[in-house]
């Protein structure tokens, strides 16, 4: 790194940490003052202990805001990495780019959506001019066997369109081993030296062609980064919970990403999808062990983003976020319980990094990385932990009875009130949770074409009171959510959630009491239990119960798609994505609704997996995919034993597990194939 | 299933299919004009393996009628040799195996696109994480100790 730019860090660096540390240290000061006036108890010690740390947390997220605000107002971060390499222009003669691969790591993900996704995608990079340097994979480490049949017979209808524009390769796993680390691993040890940059996308993410030719020219302007993380907005969904958080991360997420960028520069982190990597570095230094121990802080390292980040920096290598590059998409959880069930797998992933934080030789920006992805999750039980504390304090403080005489003196001692110290604590945190929005909502309001984007002045005014109230509200239910899930991976303790739904769904009453009667439960004690022992404190803590309380409503009229929509009408939470939206989001409608090229062969009645044994061409497709298995004699004779029980006692006698061993084996598949038709042409002839 | 690979001279009038002189099931006329063979039934199987072929090959969508009729005929060509000496289930059998074969080889060949750009095998490099320095790595060990301690208390109080 040159020097100027070290300096460049330095200050920056200086700069926010100097910030994050003189709030922290005036409003734990103030704090201090209130408990010391009859010498600090053990739990009001505990108290300034857990609001040092929560309130750091705060002061985090507040002054990237603050800081990536300003970054804004000026216009743009020289220092960015987007400016390195100059807009992409359609029409420009350029040089071809060096080899790109777009990688699309899947895992039992819906395939129509995934080959729907890749095609716009394909279909916006022919329209650069620079498809033919790109080549596209998709990495499959789907175990649904219908899912796995659909996901090959859509591979090639997607391969047949491209042909001649670019190539489309699939592969599906015959284990699902380090799983999607060790697929992308997988890729690199196989196809990656055919290739200088991977493009990692997810199976909702969307880039424009443009933004991904953009990706490769920053790379290829910058030898010294191995890694660019482009910020993806959420779109596409119609659920009025997903609206209002699109509408969030569309007006807030840009002062926290230009701020990250402010202080973190060429010491970024990586999301996991919707970033360019060079691939040379990723397979020389981004090779994942397997952690001592057991899970949950030991064997595979299940977050892989954030280590291959910090190893990379390790070794050297630049990793960016380029927070003013757009056309990046991805989708996101549609209902307030299908966001939770997402928490609950990265909040595993998130503690695991717990015994990263030591690991030897990550720079001190990577070991924050780690930490703040651990403090998203542990702050949860620390503000509930919090929120008890100040309970039972507050408890305490209510049952003290005022002495004005002590010893023989005739004169009062007056009790020194602390209203203001305390009204300046609650102000201070108050402010900096809102402060943001406001901002966010100032640059919006002094940018015509942005501002006409979001409905006008009056709309995104009322969408931003709105959008508040709602994360009010959410905010103790995600708390509860949370600290549930961290204790239970602590102690190891399955939640028993079904698979997450990406599609726009409705939450029923059942599926929301059944999430939610907990958090009800102890909304209306808490609030029992504070007004009548401690009813001073019982309308400090309204906000917090009523969430609680409203749960299992809020979680079923929140996930309606008719809200949503209608909310849409009323010009509320509008995204510049839904007001103009953009060619590849309009491509993506028609594809997801085309219709099936094999209509005369495909069965609707029939499963894929069923197709791939009887379906001459399912049956090609698939047998001409697999790969050679040297099976031991005892697999075969198992194999074997599927076939036969496939044949007398009907597919549906098979698991999942079964009848993907069976899909897995050309020759048993070849042989029950024809056994199947020879046998069916049999007794047509004997019928007749 | 092995492929019959005897030649002969004689062929059957109604199913064309080869015939052996040695077999009594032929008759022993010395015009090859009127061999047909014993088994009148199989010239009715011999239709109906054909139409089930076509069926399979058209279901395989590997090409328009033109090639579906052509592939048919180069299927039932193969399975002659079947028609005389062989049981009804092994010559449909042999019949599909064939069909089966050439959509195989048309998908095989579609799919061969899909191995390149061909496999460079290149290992990833696994890093080592050790925890560093040991005081914390103590410190995180005792964490998980007491971690581990906690869970069996509930465990065993459960």
């Amino acid at each position: 790194m040159v020097e100027p730019m070290r300096k460049l860090h330095k200050l920056r660096r200086s700069i926010f940490f100097t910030l994050v540390l003189l709030t922290t240290l005036g409003a734990t000061s103030l704090l201090h003052i209130v408990f010391q006036k009859n010498g600090i108890t053990p739990l009001e010690l505990t108290l300034l202990l857990l609001y040092t740390i929560l309130f750091t947390w705060i002061s985090f997220s507040f002054w990237t805001a603050v800081l990536g605000f300003f970054t804004c107002l000026t216009g743009c971060d020289r220092f960015s990495i987007s400016a390195t390499a100059k807009p992409f222009e359609h029409d420009s003669n350029q040089e071809g780019l060096k080899k790109t691969a777009l990688i699309m790591p899947i895992y039992n993900e819906e395939a129509k959506r995934v080959f729907a996704g890749l095609k716009t995608m394909a279909q916006s990079l022919a329209k650069t001019g620079q498809i033919n340097s790109f080549d596209i994979f998709i990495l499959s480490d789907t175990r649904d066997p219908d899912i796995w049949i659909e996901e090959e017979l859509l591979w090639n209808e997607l391969r047949h369109e491209l042909e001649g524009e670019t190539a489309v390769y699939y592969r599906n796993r015959r284990d699902n081993l380090g799983r999607k680390s060790g697929n992308i691993a997988d890729f690199c040890e196989r196809w990656g030296s055919h290739y200088e940059y991977m493009i990692v996308s997810d199976a909702d993410s969307l880039m424009t062609g443009s933004t991904l030719v953009q990706m490769v020219e920053m790379m290829e302007h910058n030898p010294q980064v191995a890694l660019i993380q482009v910020p993806p907005a959420p779109v596409n969904r119609e659920s009025l919970f997903a609206r209002i958080q699109q509408f969030a991360s569309a007006v807030y997420g840009r002062i926290f990403t230009a701020g990250l960028n402010f202080w973190q520069l060429s010491e970024s982190n990586y999301w996991g999808h919707n970033a360019i990597i060079r691939i040379e570095p990723f397979i020389e230094h981004c090779g994942l062990p397997v952690l001592p121990g057991n899970q949950p802080f030991g064997g595979e390292i299940l977050s892989h983003d954030f280590v291959e980040a910090a190893l990379l920096r390790r070794a050297g290598w630049e990793v960016w976020l380029a927070y003013d590059i757009a056309g990046s998409y991805e989708e996101i959880p549609p209902t307030l319980i299908d966001y939770a069930k997402r928490d609950r797998r990265w909040c595993q992933g998130n503690l695991q990094h717990l015994s990263l934080i030591f690991a030897r030789g990550l720079h001190p920006l990577s070991r924050l990385h780690l930490i703040m992805g651990i403090m998203s999750y542990l702050a949860s039980p620390l503000w509930l932990l919090f929120l008890i504390v100040t309970g039972v304090e507050a408890y305490f403080q209510s049952n003290i009875e005022t002495v004005y005489f002590f010893g023989d003196s005739l004169f009062p001692v007056w009790p020194t009130y602390y209203t203001v110290e305390m009204t300046t604590v609650l102000a201070v945190t108050l402010t900096m949770l809102f402060l943001p929005k406001i901002l966010a909502l100032i640059l919006v309001l002094r940018q015509p074409r942005v501002l006409a984007s979001h409905g006008g002045a009056i709309k995104v005014s009322l969408s931003v009171i709105l959008e508040s109230l709602f994360s009010m509200l959410l905010a103790p239910v995600l708390m509860l959510f949370q600290s549930r899930f961290v204790f239970a991976i602590i102690l190891r303790r399955d939640i028993g959630w079904a698979e997450q739904q990406r599609d726009d769904h409705q939450t029923g009453f059942k599926e929301a009491i059944l999430a939610h009667s907990g958090h009800t439960l102890i909304g209306f004690t808490a609030g029992y239990v504070t007004y009548n022992y401690v009813p001073s404190f019982f309308w400090w803590f309204v906000p917090v119960l009523l969430g609680l309380v409203l749960s299992i409503p809020l979680s079923v009229y929140s996930s309606s798609t008719f809200l949503g929509r209608k909310s849409k009408q009323k010009g509320l939470f509008l995204i510049p994505e839904e007001t103009d939206p953009p060619e590849l989001l309009n491509d993506l409608y028609p594809e997801l609704h085309h219709k099936d090229q094999d209509g005369a062969t495909y069965n609707p009645i029939q499963p894929r997996s069923i197709q791939a044994i009887t379906n001459p061409r399912v049956h090609a497709l698939h047998t001409a995919l697999l790969s050679e298995i040297n099976y031991s004699r005892k697999e075969k004779h198992y194999l074997e034993g599927l076939s036969y029980q496939y044949l007398e006692d009907g597919a549906d006698s098979l698991n999942k597990a079964e009848m993907r061993a069976l899909l897995s084996d050309k020759h048993t598949l070849k042989r029950l194939h024809t056994m199947i038709w020879s046998s069916s042409a049999l007794s047509l002839n004997s019928s007749q | 299933m092995e492929q019959v690979s005897k030649t002969s001279d004689y062929y059957c009038k109604n199913c064309s299919a080869p015939l052996m002189h040695t077999q009594p099931q032929y008759s022993k006329s010395t015009n090859p004009e009127d061999y047909q063979c014993n088994l009148v039934e199989r010239t009715k199987l011999w239709d109906e393996i054909e139409s089930i072929v076509k069926h399979y090959l058209q279901s395989s969508g590997i090409g328009d009628q033109f090639r579906i009729d052509d592939l048919t005929q180069r299927v039932m060509f193969q399975s002659k040799p079947f028609v005389a000496n062989n049981t009804e289930h092994e010559l449909v059998q042999y019949a599909i195996q064939t069909a089966q074969a050439l959509v195989l080889e048309h998908y095989s060949v579609m799919c061969a696109h899909n191995t390149t750009p061909g496999e460079q095998p290149t290992a990833m490099q696994v890093q080592d994480l050790e925890v560093w320095p040991s005081p914390p790595r103590h410190y995180l060990q005792s964490l998980n100790s007491i971690f581990s301690s906690v869970r069996m208390a509930i465990v065993k109080r459960r």
